[in-house]
């Protein structure tokens, strides 16, 4: 089996089409998450595709119009239509897994004893993580211990299976796990209502890619059905024009130029290689902050408040910082459900560097069945340890707070070294094996410059300077909504222009799907 | 007073959406993220490469580069030869053009440095690839841009999908007339050519990276793709299966006799010596024209077992598209096809090896 320049690894007879392409599962999986469309076969629904927009035509004003008491039930099935549209099949999974929690935790909070309470918190993590296990991890800890086993002479190829990984299984588990999570530690109330706690897991904004929602957040919102106001309506729009446009304009137009040079690094030279790694790392921020931008949008025109789940990340001074700010969702459940209660920093200072590490190299792990984000993990736990070792009881700074000129320089190195050690880790995450790996490092360091260095060189700056600008908006008014301070009239006429943009791409080009849709 | 501010509020709403648009643009520009069109229309050959446009594309493959001084991807070369140098043209679609991958990875790079490994001489490979040509274009390259090069050898790279001639394609029609072949060039009438022509005119203007998704849409049916936009695929089927049978609006095979008529211009300009042709079966050519080849004493390599021996190795000699009809070469077949013409062409004797025959074989060096 080798591994295709795409997300997952192709069997001999799909890349040479010795099979009936159209049949087989390989081609038809592998196809949905690399171009996000093949002709007859179901798809995600895109945020950046037409179905999506015509699947917000109909919901959006059909929900407005329906009496209050009907709208969770209408957003509910428009949730499970969202989710069958990619694979019926998987929405049989998503139900088991919300009436599992729903009657545990219901069960779990009329029982008075510790030990049974204990005992159904179990199997909610036996089955949730089951199911994650299985779908994720099942080929993943079979093919690695398949390695194992050839150094002893065993064959156990034969228990590879072939199966398709739900898309969202990640987000709508770790929802699920944190709900039951804070029932059994008396946090929450669980939930009355079984519709509103399917739409807790399912609601088709955040189900996919996350963000990552507790529900101590969303589900007293989605309890009282809101009414959006007209401040809602206008942010809810200016998050998706400013998401669509992060992931159309900036994410997918690097991504493919990363993914060419991914794909066969062999033929392009030591400025394509940085670049490519450059371009990814904006590719992989632009693509997922877009995908929150316009899921928090989305909610906001249901009136529903999604969390924030990217504050600049690349503005960090220091790698703390960086994952305060990255995927604050799954950091913070992390952090919440993982690191805390395996000790956090209250058993000494060896101890917290121990978690720090463990806590992150299961968040690698969580992206991806592979070792690549396990060691892309370790790394970032590596990173996190020796920086809380030389932080000592000390905590790290956040934001910059202004000062002295030598303050402003400070923050910048430490802006520019932090980008480097996130920049190097991005390598792991998406070369997808050890070879592409040690090619990207080798030639890299043995630096050749190659003709149109300048051009490329060129290209980066373009979207550094862009990504920076944005940020900086967003950084230096405090909101991500910072199109709402403009007047009205410039404001309308920013977004339009902003949308003429992002409709010429999208309609003439192949809509590309959401990086995090495979994890 | 309330039409004072309604026009302020109108003009400040203008201002800003040219403000965005122009911001737009400069992304665009900067990054690469579409690039100026470096192709026109061309009354001649329905297409052709603006000379010094720089080259960002991107599909089932990457290239970053920059069209030369002659319209031709690869690097500078003058025309005028000097004497030993060893010049091979290239003919063929976008499988010879080798957008796909940067100059040194495609077949014109590395046979270029096969040759000049193998025969010790300098040796130019002039990229006669155009995507989306066919027999017949290849027929009036060869005839025309080729022979200003004045090449050793021309070689001429066949698939199955060359013999196929679609007139909604803009490009000339080839028909029989008579004794010879007839070329309609009615294309340059067409609402495509004129739209295409007046929005690249626009690009004085400076607006070419919208103006070339605004032309991108155009050139397929803009109307279709902007208003209905992936829907467009379900209205093409639709429309193919209602139009397939309308004649002139379906791609059709090409006539026998058109195709005989082109072979024995080839072997015509072989005896002649004003150009060696070289006919390369690049996979699936049907037999009937490898025959009527042979018949006609044109040299063929065929590139295909070279293909098929990656493909034996687990390697797949193409990019790799869930849905796509042109599977190009990758970096791997590139390869393949491009050392399998190096031996050949000297092994044949096609070439000369070693500079002293190079001297000799090569008197119409200007």
């Amino acid at each position: 089996m080798r591994m295709r320049p795409g997300f997952a690894p192709v069997p001999a007879c799909c890349a040479t089409r010795a099979c009936c392409a159209k049949r087989c599962p390989w081609f038809r999986m592998i196809a949905v998450v690399r171009q996000g469309s093949v002709p007859g076969y179901p798809n995600n629904v895109l945020f950046n595709s037409y179905v999506f927009l015509l699947f917000m035509a109909v919901v959006l004003p059909a929900w407005h119009v329906l009496p209050r008491r009907y709208r969770n039930g209408l957003l509910l099935a428009a949730s499970y239509v969202f989710y069958a549209y990619w694979d019926w099949r998987f929405v049989f999974l998503l139900l088991a897994s919300t009436l599992i929690d729903y009657h545990v935790a219901g069960a779990m909070h009329r029982q008075p004893v510790s030990s049974r309470r204990k005992l159904l918190l179990l199997i909610s993590l036996v089955a949730n993580l089951g199911i994650l296990g299985f779908f994720k991890y099942f080929n993943f800890f079979v093919d690695s211990f398949a390695r194992i086993g050839e150094v002893f002479g065993a064959r156990p190829d034969a228990l590879h299976l072939h199966v398709i990984l739900p898309v969202g299984i990640s987000f709508y588990t770790f929802q699920t796990l944190s709900y039951t999570i804070d029932v059994y530690r008396g946090r929450l109330e669980p939930s009355r209502s079984l519709r509103d706690f399917a739409l807790y897991v399912a609601f088709f904004p955040q189900l996919v890619a996350g963000p990552i929602e507790r529900a101590v957040n969303l589900l007293p919102q989605i309890s009282r059905t809101p009414e959006p106001s007209r401040e809602d309506v206008r942010a809810g729009l200016v998050l998706i024009t400013t998401g669509m446009f992060k992931k159309v304009l900036v994410g997918d137009t690097c991504g493919r130029f990363a993914d060419q040079v991914f794909a066969q690094p062999h033929v392009y030279s030591s400025p394509f290689l940085l670049a490519a790694l450059f371009l990814f790392s904006i590719q992989i921020y632009a693509d997922f902050s877009g995908y929150s931008s316009i899921a928090r949008g989305t909610a906001r025109l249901f009136g529903i408040h999604l969390m924030v789940n990217f504050e600049q990340p690349y503005l960090s001074a220091n790698i703390t910082e960086f994952w305060r700010r990255w995927h604050i969702s799954l950091s913070s459940w992390l952090r919440d459900y993982l690191y805390i209660p395996l000790g956090g920093n209250r058993k000494g200072s060896r101890r917290t560097l121990i978690n720090l590490f463990a806590t992150m190299l299961l968040g690698g792990l969580w992206h991806g069945a592979g070792w690549n984000f396990v060691f892309w993990g370790g790394l970032h736990g590596t990173y996190l340890a020796a920086h809380k070792k030389r932080l000592g009881s000390r905590k790290a700074p956040y934001g910059f707070r202004g000062g002295t000129l030598a303050d402003v320089l400070k923050f910048i190195a430490g802006v520019v070294a932090t980008n480097i050690l996130v920049l190097m880790s991005w390598l792991f995450f998406r070369a997808h094996d050890v070879q592409t790996t040690r090619y990207f490092i080798t030639h890299i360091v043995s630096w050749r410059s190659a003709p149109f260095a300048g051009r490329v060189l060129e290209m980066c700056i373009g979207y550094g300077v862009t990504v920076l600008v944005l940020d900086l908006l967003e950084y230096c008014t405090g909101t991500h909504e910072y199109l709402l301070r403009l007047a009205r009239p410039a404001r309308i006429g920013f977004v339009a222009a902003a949308w003429t943009g992002v409709l010429l791409y999208m309609f003439s080009s192949r809509s590309m799907p959401f990086i995090y849709f495979q994890f | 007073m309330r039409l004072q501010r309604g026009a302020r509020a109108g003009a400040i709403m203008l201002l800003a959406f040219v403000a965005g648009l122009s911001g737009l643009e400069l992304f665009l520009r900067t990054t690469g993220a579409s690039a100026p069109p470096f192709a026109r229309a061309d009354t001649l050959l329905g297409y052709a490469r603006i000379p010094g446009a720089s080259v960002v594309y991107y599909s089932d493959g990457m290239r970053i580069d920059r069209v030369n001084w002659a319209g031709l991807l690869g690097p500078n070369v003058a025309k005028a030869r000097k004497a030993g140098v060893l010049r091979v043209a290239l003919v063929g679609d976008s499988f010879v053009e080798g957008l796909q991958l940067p100059d040194p990875a495609t077949v014109r790079g590395i046979l270029e440095r096969s040759l000049r490994e193998r025969t010790g001489a300098p040796v130019q490979v002039i990229d006669l690839g155009f995507k989306a040509f066919h027999f017949m274009d290849f027929w009036l390259v060869a005839r025309t841009l080729a022979r200003e090069w004045a090449p050793d050898v021309t070689l001429i790279t066949l698939r199955g999908a060359s013999f196929v001639q679609d007139p909604r394609r803009l490009g000339p029609w080839y028909y029989l007339s008579g004794d010879s072949i007839g070329i309609d060039r009615s294309f340059i009438h067409s609402r495509r050519y004129i739209v295409g022509e007046r929005l690249s005119a626009l690009r004085r203007f400076g607006l070419y990276s919208l103006c070339f998704r605004a032309q991108w849409n155009f050139a397929g049916g803009w109307w279709k793709t902007f208003v209905f936009g992936k829907a467009a695929r379900w209205v093409g089927l639709v429309e193919r299966r209602f139009f397939r049978e309308q004649p002139g609006k379906a791609p059709v095979t090409l006539d026998r006799e058109l195709v005989n008529r082109v072979l024995d211009d080839y072997a015509r300009w072989n005896q002649e010596g004003s150009l060696r042709i070289v006919l390369v079966d690049g996979g699936d050519v049907d037999p009937a024209t490898i025959d009527a080849a042979r018949r006609r004493g044109l040299p063929m390599i065929r590139v295909g077992s070279a293909l098929d021996a990656l493909r034996a190795r687990g390697i797949d000699p193409n990019f790799w598209k869930a849905v796509g009809f042109d599977e190009h070469w990758n970096a791997a077949g590139q390869r393949a096809v491009a050392r399998e013409l190096a031996r050949s062409l000297l092994s044949d004797g096609d070439l000369p090896v070693g500079r002293r025959n190079v001297r000799r074989i090569s008197p119409r060096a200007r």
